[in-house]
């Protein structure tokens, strides 16, 4: 009995640290967030009176939040997809021992060294309207001019592009390990029984890389949902909203606003969505894979 | 079926892995190559598979130049080491796998899953996947794969070293029966000589990239061509000495006198050579043997069907393998016997077998 209690007081020791971290900036925030939904704030973000549900009432009567959950529906099947086939396309072709595959390696992974800001800096100037690199070449063959960042419907897909750019070094990276880790002799039982190409990727390669496709696919999902950075630098959620994402939404209220229980509200319902979202696909995506 | 001829294999362009194989297995054969870790017989089979590229020399299989043959244009199976069975596939997916590439009808698949499934017993386990498996069973559908392509050669790379003791002495016997039944050539690798002793119709004993012997298993043991082979098949090793011709005999290792009871002289090229006695062929009294040999028992172990003595022998240990229980302490003073038949002669350089009476067994 004592020496139970003598070993929980030792765990407990050594869990201290990380729990005190815990606290102080997960759990704390996540409650007084949880609290501030239910109340009205002034200006300086201290608690008025209790409101009941009428922020989260407010939210779903909200034209703009409306827009932005589209927006982020959009962002997500443009820029999970796009990562995923881009980063796997790269991961097959270079995953070969053959020589001069180091250098694609490098040139692949080198995104992940750069920082969301120089990364908008390099892609404004690329979409820059009569400057930009992007528009030039169009011009070059006959096309006409794109505005990439000003045009309504053209935004969220520039955006989803320089997401897509920027996500991809890390997920090919992870992929590139995958199949590096595929025992070798399935390929070769594969190459003597004959079944090579498209068949030998969909029943072989794609099935033995599942856990961690699924690992990127989570990742690029929850990374989609928290989306922020480039939708500052580039557009601050513009032309007329159409890049608006749920975070953009919130930090706009928060910090241009200064409507903060309307914020926490919003901080909520994404909590809850991506909470959703995630054991949706631990249950249904995670049947599919199997771990070797 | 599969001839070698010259077959060499570099994997840097400088130093050869193995050399000089020439070899040519029959149809419907059991063969075996045999060796010690890292003497080549994986780089040999996978050269066969075509998972490997033959750096010198030819290879035929079924009479067609093979050299440059994909694996899959050999028409021949495999069963690697680790099984190599998919983890996400049921058992049942697992052994038609590339049945469907190979344009084997549905109606044909399912007949012949119907069949492996009833020899390898492994009906009740179709549905399942491999991880729910046991070892033994895992290997079994490995088996099971190889049998269901109907390809006549199925090359097998130690496919047994993963299972236990007894397992190992099942399946032994069970793909015997197999390859009996079905006809099928087989080539096996492993370096467990009881494997290749039992199950081999020839075997190939390989050493440093080169062949040192080929031939039926009886022969192997009982004519080993040279001092590895002598020394490589046969548990326990069999025990070698230095020797010296004497006048009353031969002297072992400068100490022991293995004396000549007939006073027969041993006749061979030179006066020093190894030589070679198994365990099992020292008799347990002088009797009327050709050659008595005296020593102290050091240890006693029983197995329990079989007594083993080990004596000092002025090197280090030797053997004695008695069948039964046989009631020796330590210390006794034991009178050895061996017939002229079971002493076996080696060049001390080369390791070559000497034969008494020039060339001519003795
Ligand atoms: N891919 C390779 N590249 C370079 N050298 C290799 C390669 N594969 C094997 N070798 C070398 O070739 C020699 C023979 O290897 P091999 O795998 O054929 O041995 P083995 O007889 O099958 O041994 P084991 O019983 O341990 O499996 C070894 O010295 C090994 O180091
Ligand atoms: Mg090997």
């Amino acid at each position: 009995m004592r020496r139970t209690r003598y070993h929980l007081l030792g765990a407990a020791a050594f869990l201290l640290p990380a729990l005190l971290i815990f606290l102080a900036f997960t759990l704390y925030p996540f409650v007084l967030t949880c609290v501030q939904s239910v109340f009205t704030t002034n200006a300086k973000g201290d608690l008025v009176g209790f409101s009941g549900l009428d922020n989260y009432i407010r939210l779903f009567q909200s034209t703009i939040y409306r827009i932005s959950l589209k927006n982020t529906i959009v962002y997500i099947f443009l820029t999970v997809p796009g990562t995923i086939v881009l980063s796997l396309a790269m991961a097959l072709l270079t995953s070969s021992g053959r020589k001069g595959m180091g250098i694609f390696r490098t040139i692949f992974t080198f995104t992940m060294g750069i920082s969301v800001a120089a990364a908008s800096m390099f892609w404004t100037f690329m979409f820059h309207p009569t400057m930009g690199l992007l528009n030039t070449v169009l011009e070059m063959f006959g096309g006409e001019r794109v505005g990439w960042l000003t045009d309504m419907d053209v935004a969220i897909l520039s955006i989803s592009i320089v997401t897509i750019w920027m996500n991809t070094g890390y997920c090919y990276l992870i992929l590139l390990g995958g199949l590096k880790s595929i025992d070798k002799t399935y390929y070769e039982c594969s190459d003597i029984a004959g079944v090579g190409g498209w068949q030998r990727l969909r029943k072989v390669t794609l099935p033995l890389l599942s856990p961690f496709l699924f690992y990127v696919l989570v990742i690029s999902v929850v990374n989609a949902f928290q989306s922020f950075g480039v939708i500052d630098m580039m557009t601050h959620g513009g032309p007329a909203n159409s890049t608006n994402l749920l975070v953009y939404s919130i930090y706009e209220d928060v910090f241009v606003n200064y409507n903060y229980s309307f914020a926490a509200a919003q901080g909520v319902v994404l909590f809850v969505i991506v909470t959703l979202i995630s054991l949706l696909q631990m249950k249904i995506v995670e049947r599919r894979v199997t771990y070797q | 079926m599969i001839r070698l001829e010259n077959v060499a294999k570099s994997y840097d362009g400088k130093t050869m892995v193995i050399q000089d194989i020439n070899l040519e297995i029959k149809k419907g054969e059991f063969f075996v190559l045999l060796g010690p870790s890292g003497c080549g017989k994986s780089t040999l089979l996978r050269m066969i598979a075509g998972l490997e590229k033959i750096t010198q020399g030819d290879l035929w299989i079924d009479g067609q130049h093979a050299n440059d043959l994909l694996p899959k244009e050999r028409n021949l199976s495999m069963v690697f080491q680790n099984y190599a069975l998919f983890p996400h596939m049921t058992v049942r997916d697992n052994i038609l796998f590339g049945l469907d590439a190979r344009k084997v009808d549905r109606q044909e698949q399912e007949e012949r899953l119907g069949k492996v499934a009833e020899i390898m017993g492994l009906a009740e386990y179709l549905g399942r996947k491999p991880g729910q498996l046991s070892g033994g069973q895992r290997q079994r559908v490995a088996l099971a794969r190889s049998i269901c392509s109907q390809t006549p050669i199925c090359l097998m790379d130690e496919p047994l070293s993963n299972l236990d003791a007894k397992l190992r002495g099942q399946m032994r016997s069970e793909i015997r029966r197999i390859q009996r039944m079905l006809g099928l050539t087989i080539v096996y690798v492993t370096h467990d000589q009881v494997e290749a002793m039992t199950m081999g119709d020839r075997i190939m004993v390989l050493n440093g990239g080169h062949v040192q012997q080929v031939g039926e298993p009886l022969e192997v043991y009982n004519n080993p061509e040279n001092l590895q082979v002598a020394t490589f098949i046969g548990m326990p090793q069999m025990n070698v000495f230095r020797a010296q011709t004497e006048e009353e005999g031969l002297r072992m290792n400068g100490s022991l006198l293995l004396r000549s009871r007939s006073g027969r002289t041993i006749r061979l090229p030179g006066q020093e050579f190894e030589a070679g006695i198994r365990a099992e062929h020292f008799s347990q009294t002088g009797g009327d043997a050709d050659y008595v040999l005296e020593a102290e028992a050091a240890m006693v172990e029983y197995t329990g069907d079989e007594t083993q003595i080990s004596f000092a022998d002025g090197q280090g240990y030797s053997v004695v393998k008695w069948p039964g229980q046989v009631p020796v302490r330590a210390g006794e003073k034991l009178e050895l016997g061996v017939d002229a038949e079971h002493l076996y002669f080696f060049d001390r350089e080369t390791g070559r077998r000497l034969r008494q009476g020039g060339g001519e067994g003795q």
